[in-house]
């Protein structure tokens, strides 16, 4: 029988616990750019956080609204790139922070995409900081790195088991969801095993930390391989619990009938 | 410079200076309204249709009548003058406090409008006393806010939808009793195909330029999409190996891919056939005309069936001077021989279709007002006076479609529809292009489904990897914009904000399950890649 897990108080326990709590004064200084930056106002938040002089947050927001302020320009992230490196030995949130996006930056900013060097940096990244939800998060990247750049001709079955068993440490929740996600859509995609493909959406699910459309489909998924199993009482479970959240849905109808032909 | 070079010159200044005059004078707030000590909003939207303008003038005035310090007003703008008029009005930052927007990329979202996360997620007052009462605004719409703009990506409440969008078949009851009696309208496929051919006999017979199915690119498509969709609907569920009972977990986009489905699978092949046999019941060179002209044949009585959405009901009844009827889009079921085969039911509208989803304009000079008056639009009352006026299906929970219209409320018990290939009107892409440069070829006398898909076949790998391609780009600039936003509430979290540590791992799971989804498609693509 699966728990109810609740989102709210997981991944909020997690950020308490595992990031020191409360602004420095320097830092508040910051908060309206940051919010600027939160609403994609880069060029508004690069401002306030330029006024905001040497404050650690406020080079990291320097660097982060540099990485994506429009038109996006190689110079630009260069210069982000100069000042991530300044920040990413620092043992607090921005030193970790800044090394988070030192690996975003040639996984998905560059135009030219280098892959291995951001599995290089994600790894530097979770060697340092294992427990802190960016440590963890970096392990979510370096799966969706391989799983993206595996050959058709490559044993794509021993990189999936070779993932899945690092991921055994994982205990951020949004972490652990999004990794056992990306391995789940590679096991069923790939054709490898559906039963393995099975195992990772329940270890996400029982993470807590999923919600909305991607919580809808996975407990239609996790309901129809527990069908296609023969564990019909699981999929009589986790179809229910689709329909108890999501009896509006578009496909609330089929899983209803789906139930009803259960054994 | 000649004679004609001078005029067209002036011609097009004088088009610009009448433009930009139009639009200063329709975006600009009415002076005498603020000289008078009250408090404007206004909204605006594209649809110029029938009972529309009139249910949501009704809808004003009840509210202006319940805060007399407030004057809403409404502005139709024409559906081809809009894009350019909603650009003039972001750019000069001049918009009504209400917009309806089709889709808008997440920096426009974020740049342009408010998000309305906040007000979404407590309850709506004026629901109390409904049985809607204390329920959060965001679970008071049929299929909850799930299509709301912003959600899925930024996650954010950025519109709310006033009524839902449906479509079926319309038909000439006058000239259906002329030819069939007291006969019912064709529930079934088969019904549909032996209600045609009477209808080409009756029309050979009486010398009468009439047919069955009045046709234009846009009304073909509702009815030639949704058949083909009927098509594929089994073999959707099949191919998905995500098992996720659906097709929009991205089978779409991979449909048609080795190991996948392919243009020589049966399914497919059907669904061709299946276009090619009810195109070729509309008016030759259906493809070539708008919608207009389709509505134009149908109220001529040049044609007995017309299909299209709710939203065209008011000006069809305006225009016709016969009794309509409306009935379900003619699917295939699954006990009829042939094409049955392929279906698993009829297709599902729950959740699907929310329209006339109006956006809070960040310039707003009374937000708050603004979206009172949504509350108010929204709650179950004056919904249920909305959809009782404009005849459209309601949004909300609790609200009754009108009597009229009853037959275009959402059909619940159905299954989710099978994949398409591309839109046959008002869509990009190249799979789009390909598809209908050859469409000539699947319909009349000389046409069919062999020669079509011969005729496409060695270019769609090409136009599909261009379209996937196009879509990982799109993809990867969101992802990529996430960025701003992650770093922003992991600093905003560490100050023990709980909503920003929520909505932080929801935007992490939204980038992840984007960047691992597309990353598969990628992943194939560069396998195959020839």
């Amino acid at each position: 029988m699966q728990k109810n897990p609740a989102v709210l108080p997981r991944v909020l326990l997690a950020f308490c616990l595992l990031v020191p709590c409360g602004f420095s004064s320097a830092a508040k200084d910051t908060i309206e750019a940051w919010k600027e930056l939160e609403s994609l106002r880069e060029r508004e938040a690069l401002a306030g956080f330029e006024q905001a002089g040497d404050d650690p947050l406020a080079k990291l927001g320097t660097a982060v609204a540099l990485i994506n302020l429009q038109p996006k320009t190689e110079a630009n992230l260069d210069r982000a790139q100069a000042i991530l490196e300044q920040l990413e030995d620092r043992p607090d949130l921005p030193g970790v922070l800044a090394g988070y996006f030192l690996a975003r930056l040639p996984q998905v900013h560059r135009r030219q995409k280098q892959p291995d060097e951001a599995v290089r940096r994600y790894q530097k990244l979770l060697a340092e900081h294992p427990e802190h939800p960016f440590g963890q998060l970096a392990l979510v990247q370096i799966a969706l790195i391989k799983i993206r750049s595996a050959k058709e001709d490559a044993d794509r079955a021993s990189l999936l088991q070779e993932l899945s068993a690092s991921g055994r440490e994982l205990t951020f929740p949004p972490a652990v969801r999004d990794f056992h996600l990306a391995l789940a859509d590679a096991y069923a995609d790939w054709r490898i095993s559906e039963k393995e493909s099975l195992g990772h959406l329940l270890t996400a699910y029982e993470s807590g930390a999923v919600t909305g459309n991607v919580l809808a489909t996975l407990l239609v998924r996790i309901g129809e391989i527990s069908r296609k199993q023969g564990d019909f009482a699981q999929a009589r479970i986790f179809y229910q619990k689709f329909l108890d959240n999501f009896s509006q849905e578009i496909r609330a109808y089929a899983v209803r009938q789906r139930m009803e032909e259960l054994p | 410079m000649n004679w004609g070079k001078i005029m067209n010159f002036f011609g097009l200044a004088m088009l610009v200076l009448i433009f930009l005059w139009s639009a200063v004078v329709v975006l600009s707030p009415d002076l005498s309204t603020s000289a008078q000590g009250k408090k404007e909003i206004r909204f605006a939207h594209w649809q110029l249709e029938s009972g529309l303008r009139e249910a949501f003038d009704r809808v004003a005035e009840d509210y202006m009548a319940l805060h007399p310090d407030v004057v809403v007003k409404q502005i139709a703008v024409p559906g081809k003058a809009y894009p350019t008029w909603l650009t003039a009005g972001m750019t000069s930052r001049l918009l009504p406090d209400l917009v309806i927007l089709g889709a808008g990329s997440d920096e426009t979202l974020a740049n342009h409008f408010l998000p309305m996360t906040e007000y979404v997620l407590r309850p709506n007052h004026y629901n109390e006393g409904t049985s809607l009462e204390g329920v959060p605004w965001k679970d008071t719409f049929l299929g909850g806010l799930s299509s709301s703009h912003g959600v899925n990506t930024l996650q954010e409440y950025y519109s709310i939808p006033s009524a839902i969008m449906t479509i079926r078949m319309y038909y000439n009851k006058t000239l259906w009793r002329e030819i069939f009696g007291s006969a019912p309208p064709p529930a079934t496929y088969g019904e549909f195909l032996a209600a045609c051919e009477k209808i080409q006999s009756f029309a050979e017979q009486t010398s009468r330029p009439l047919v069955p199915v009045a046709g234009s690119n846009l009304n073909a498509d509702i009815l030639l999409g949704a058949l083909f969709q009927s098509q594929t609907q089994k073999r959707a569920i099949e191919i998905d190996r995500l098992n996720s009972l659906t097709t929009f977990s991205g089978v779409q986009p991979r449909a048609i891919w080795p190991g996948f489905a392919s243009l020589d699978d049966p399914a497919v092949r059907d669904g061709f056939e299946i276009m090619r046999e009810a195109g070729n019941l509309m008016q030759s060179g259906f493809m070539q005309v708008g919608r207009d002209e389709a509505i134009l044949h149908f109220a001529q009585g040049r044609a007995v069936m017309l299909p299209s959405g709710v939203w065209d009901y008011g000006s069809i009844v305006e225009q016709s001077d016969f009794e309509i009827g409306v009935f379900p889009i003619p699917v295939p079921e699954p006990s009829e021989s042939g094409f049955g085969a392929n279906v698993m039911g009829r297709p599902a509208e729950s959740g699907a279709g929310n329209a006339l989803g109006f956006l809070l304009f960040a310039g707003s000079k009374h937000p708050e007002i603004a979206v009172d008056f949504l509350k108010f639009l929204t709650s179950q009352k004056q919904n249920q006076i909305f959809a009782n006026i404009s005849k459209w299906p309601p949004s909300v929970l609790g609200v009754k479609t009108a009597p009229e219209t009853e037959i275009f409320a959402p059909i619940q018990e159905g299954f989710p529809a099978g994949f398409s290939l591309a839109k046959l009107a008002f869509s990009s892409g190249d799979v789009y292009l390909l598809l209908n440069q050859n469409l000539h070829k699947l319909f009349g006398k000389s046409g069919s489904v062999s020669e079509f898909v011969e005729a496409i076949r060695p270019h769609y790998n090409k136009a599909l990897r261009s379209d996937l391609a196009r879509g990982a780009s799109i993809n990867a600039s969101s992802a990529q914009r996430m960025d701003s936003i992650i770093a922003s509430l992991a600093v905003l979290a560490e100050n023990g904000d709980a909503e920003e540590a929520q909505k932080l791992s929801a935007i992490l799971q939204s980038q992840n399950s984007q960047e691992s989804n597309w990353g598969l498609i990628q992943n194939r693509m560069q396998q195959t890649e020839q």
